[in-house]
């Protein structure tokens, strides 16, 4: 790897999972500031949980994590498994306008300039014509546009996408990947975990292929080479077999494989 | 017509206090139904009510028929049962209704225990029942200052609590407040319920949070609609519940508010079609018979419900059957002493049941 400006995110040793068993073992590395990386890997390598940990969802099992920000705000997240309540009586506008949260905060107002924000970012994503909507009669294509327009208020300094593609048309992803190109052109952090392979080598300069612990991280050409993939694709499955050096106890062996 | 409205309140002050009681009520408690309904916790609010009663009974063993204490010992209980569901819920696998669940299960056992054991006390069940007829000052003002509190607290932390039912993972991962605005609620839920079992009893209490609430859904589309339409209907509720009361003469609070309240949400449900809802009333569903307590002159007392734990202490309780004609029938006669049991039908009839009284026969 090329040497780097300051780190974003410094993972020293990290160790995570559920329950006191590991899901993702020791990884070391640095996410470089302004950097777009990819996170890559089989079903149950433990993508999510990384994003997770990042985010503060997951407390550390060993190892730590440093993230170079000082406020919760300035990390935005956008969970796989969203816990949105679709069917809360909410519209469009206001959804997206919690964005702001880090601006306004739990008592301020949203003022005019702020609303012309709100517009703009739905704007962005396509649904300007949508703000009055109730956010129940946005199909799942749409509403994951506004989640995009709510990351994008939220103007923060490092963006995690875990598998922000999944049931979304080939229209919406490319405008959603234009999008997160423009944050990589304004020196975010963005991490995604991906699954298409050919969406990664397309957009994505820097590539972390995870199989329960780091297989490889560099430059996506370098990178994401078949052999790699299958060796991920082994690890994952290999690596249920001997989880237990690391666990803390000997239930290991029960999590479920990938 | 006008007349009719105002006529109980000019004449009768324990009128005026039921009125001032449940709009008082009305304003505090169908918001944070309005809440419990969005966070999908609507039954919530029914197990915590029942949490309430050992803090209630334990208020009442310790300093008596003392408002204070009976509602500081709901709000004690109600509190910890809240607290260690929710904490229990955030740290673990369980889930809330599962953690609530439990605890105030256990909580309810308590109280039922406790009840039984100090029981055939008809002043008890004044408290645990509600009497909206029989609101004193204290009690006046303590529902009072819990609304305006609720109110209050409900403003401070609208937008966290917004965010916490619709996208609580959201607000974990931008901020702290999740887990203060969490709580702050509970204990607002707990607060109202305490506030509402002094007039409706702490089964009903539940009522008027959740009532106007549903019924709100129908007609409102944002959350402060929501909560604009709910305080409405409880109002309207209130009023013809308290008038309804006094001119048919049937139980105050309870039952009266929840008939208005059930049947102005299935009028809406009819009126806007939206959605399967089905409001039942858990009182028009049990039925309750009627007591006068003696003693007491009649429009004071208003009548008791007859509840699953009112059966323990009334001693002239009676549940009705009818046979044939509403001219007669029997009467189950309650032992007061012991717990549920009868000691045994009673037969009444009214010798005319002509059409001028079609009264029945064993009231």
């Amino acid at each position: 790897m090329s040497p780097r400006p300051e780190p974003a995110i410094t993972f020293s040793d990290l160790t995570l999972g559920y329950d006191r068993h590991p899901a993702v073992h020791h990884i070391i590395g640095k996410v470089a500031k302004g950097e777009l990386l990819a996170i890559v890997g089989p079903n149950g390598a433990g993508k999510s949980t990384l994003l997770k940990g990042i985010v503060g969802e997951l407390k550390p099992l060993g190892g730590s994590l440093k993230i170079d920000s000082f406020r919760k705000s300035d990390v935005a997240y956008l969970p796989q498994q969203i816990e949105i309540d679709r069917s809360f009586p909410i519209s469009v506008f206001d959804c997206v306008a919690m964005g702001l949260w880090r601006e306004i905060g739990a008592w301020r107002g949203l003022d005019s300039s702020r609303k012309t924000h709100v517009v703009q970012a739905l704007a962005t994503v396509g649904l300007q014509d949508l703000g009055v909507r109730p956010v129940g009669a946005l199909s799942g294509g749409q509403f994951q546009r506004v989640l995009f327009a709510r990351l994008l208020l939220q103007d923060a300094a490092i963006i995690l996408l875990d598998e922000p593609f999944r049931a979304v048309d080939t229209k919406t992803v490319a405008d959603l990947i234009a999008l997160i190109l423009r944050w990589h052109e304004e020196g975010r952090t963005v991490l995604a975990a991906l699954h298409d392979i050919d969406q990664v080598r397309a957009h994505f300069p820097v590539t972390l292929i995870l199989a329960r612990e780091v297989v490889t991280w560099g430059e996506t050409r370098k990178v994401l080479t078949p052999a790699n993939l299958a060796k991920s694709r082994q690890l994952v499955e290999a690596l249920d077999e001997h989880a237990e050096i690391c666990a803390r106890d000997g239930e290991a062996r029960e999590r479920q494989p990938a | 017509m006008i007349d009719a409205i105002t006529q109980p309140f000019i004449e009768f002050s324990f009128m005026r206090r039921a009125l001032v009681g449940c709009l008082a009520l009305s304003l505090g408690a169908p918001p944070i139904g309005v809440f419990l309904m969005l966070r999908r916790m609507s039954l919530m609010g029914d197990a915590m009510s029942h949490a309430i009663l050992p803090g209630a009974a334990i208020g009442y063993l310790l300093a008596g028929l003392s408002l204070f204490a009976m509602s500081l010992g709901g709000f004690a209980a109600g509190l910890a049962v809240a607290l260690s569901a929710g904490l229990i819920a955030r740290s673990t696998v369980l889930r809330e209704d599962a953690s609530l669940a439990a605890f105030y299960l256990v909580s309810l056992a308590l109280g039922v225990l406790i009840v039984s054991v100090r029981g055939s006390n008809i002043d008890l069940l004044h408290v645990l029942f509600g009497t909206v007829l029989a609101l004193d000052d204290q009690a006046l003002l303590l529902v009072a200052s819990i609304s305006t509190l609720s109110l209050l607290v409900l403003a401070v932390i609208y937008r966290p609590l917004v965010l916490e039912c619709f996208d609580p993972q959201f607000l974990r991962s931008t901020s702290d407040f999740s887990s203060p605005t969490y709580f702050n609620f509970l204990v607002l839920v707990v607060l109202n319920l305490v506030s509402g079992f002094q007039a409706l009893g702490t089964l009903m209490a539940v009522g008027i949070m959740l009532l106007p609430a549903v019924t709100a859904r129908f007609w409102a589309d944002d959350v402060s609609g929501l909560i604009l339409v709910a305080i409405l209907v409880a109002f309207a509720a209130s009023l013809t519940g308290v008038l309804l009361s006094y001119y048919a003469n049937v139980p105050t609070g309870p039952r009266s508010f929840c008939s208005r309240a059930s049947s102005i949400s299935s009028r809406s449900w009819s009126a806007r079609k939206a959605g399967s809802y089905g409001a039942s009333c858990r009182a028009n569903i049990w039925k309750p018979d009627l007591l006068s307590i003696q003693g007491a002159s009649c429009h004071e007392t208003s009548h008791h419900r007859l509840d699953w734990i009112g059966i323990a202490h009334a001693a002239r309780l009676c549940r009705r059957r009818k046979r044939g004609r509403q001219g007669q029938g029997r009467r189950l006669v309650l032992d007061p002493r012991r717990y549920g049991e009868a000691s045994g039908w009673r037969s009444c009839r009214r010798d005319h049941p002509g059409r001028s009284q079609r009264r029945r026969a064993c009231l």
